[in-house]
């Protein structure tokens, strides 16, 4: 059982990784990637559960990962953590599949909220 | 009559989501010492673009390397038995730390730009130098007892 968290800050993906184990769901490996190119090697490479991933981001970003993760017809779960939380990106982020969308800051109530919809 | 986000508005916006973000996700005391358009003294700390159609702004979060190591703590919820965060993780933490509070600067200028948007945050080492016809300003605010300033520097359209 897997999770992996994608975002360009080691700090952020600390904090994103310690509010999974805190909502719950510790018994998941967390697998981390610095951005949407390195992720997308590693869904194609070991199939998460879920991706959890940033959107703004060098290389890659979070959405072109994504659409590029539905372009290969890969259908897994995913959602965004970012500091941008409007209603454009939130439309983006449906239409192009994402679960949902957590704005930083954000608490552990909202990953109990997101994650206890998609994983055991 | 230029419809670009004022200064003033910017500086507002940036005052009120620093307040939020130490306050809500840091949990530190903030308070406003001083406010002023004009005045810019860019140096050393995390900075951000928020760029849009009618507003570009470069925004920093700019304090003394104890200042950085006291917020990086706070947003790690690092411990008096912890091992110090090293340089790296401090910079990138506190560049963290400016990508939030931009994200709430956002939100809060969207109905005045909609097509406003996030750059990714850097850190910066030394004094930066403004030209002349940047549109600056800045405040100095306490957060917790970090004494930091909230630089803002850019052109209205």
């Amino acid at each position: 059982m897997k999770i992996l968290v994608v975002d360009d800050s080691k700090v952020m993906r600390m904090i994103v990784k310690r509010h999974i184990r805190q909502a719950g769901f510790g018994h998941y490996t967390v697998e981390q990637a610095g951005d949407g190119a390195e992720a997308l090697d590693l869904v194609r490479a070991g199939a998460p559960d879920i991706v959890i991933s940033d959107w703004n981001m060098p290389q890659m970003n979070g959405i072109e990962l994504l659409e590029n993760l539905r372009a290969e017809g890969n259908a897994v779960p995913f959602g965004f953590v970012t500091s941008e939380g409007s209603a454009d990106m939130r439309k983006r982020a449906a239409d192009t599949g994402a679960l949902f969308v957590i704005t930083k800051p954000f608490t552990v109530d909202h990953f109990k909220d997101a994650l206890s919809k998609v994983l055991q | 009559m230029s419809d670009a986000i004022q200064t003033e508005l910017w500086l507002e916006a940036f005052v009120g989501a620093t307040k939020e973000v130490a306050e809500g996700f840091l949990g530190l005391d903030s308070e406003l010492v001083t406010q002023e358009v004009g005045v810019c003294q860019p140096s050393s700390g995390a900075y951000i673009a928020v760029a849009g159609k009618r507003s570009t702004r470069h925004l920093g979060l700019v304090c003394d390397e104890q200042g950085r190591q006291i917020l990086a703590e706070a947003m790690l919820c690092v411990g008096d038995d912890d091992d110090p965060l090293d340089k790296e993780d401090v910079t990138d933490a506190v560049g963290e730390v400016m990508n939030i509070i931009a994200g709430g600067i956002k939100q809060r200028l969207l109905d005045r730009d909609p097509s406003l948007k996030l750059g990714i945050p850097i850190f910066v080492e030394g004094r930066a130098h403004s030209p002349i016809h940047c549109q600056g300003g800045q405040a100095e605010v306490l957060l917790g007892q970090v004494a930091a300033k909230l630089v803002i520097l850019g052109t209205e359209s």
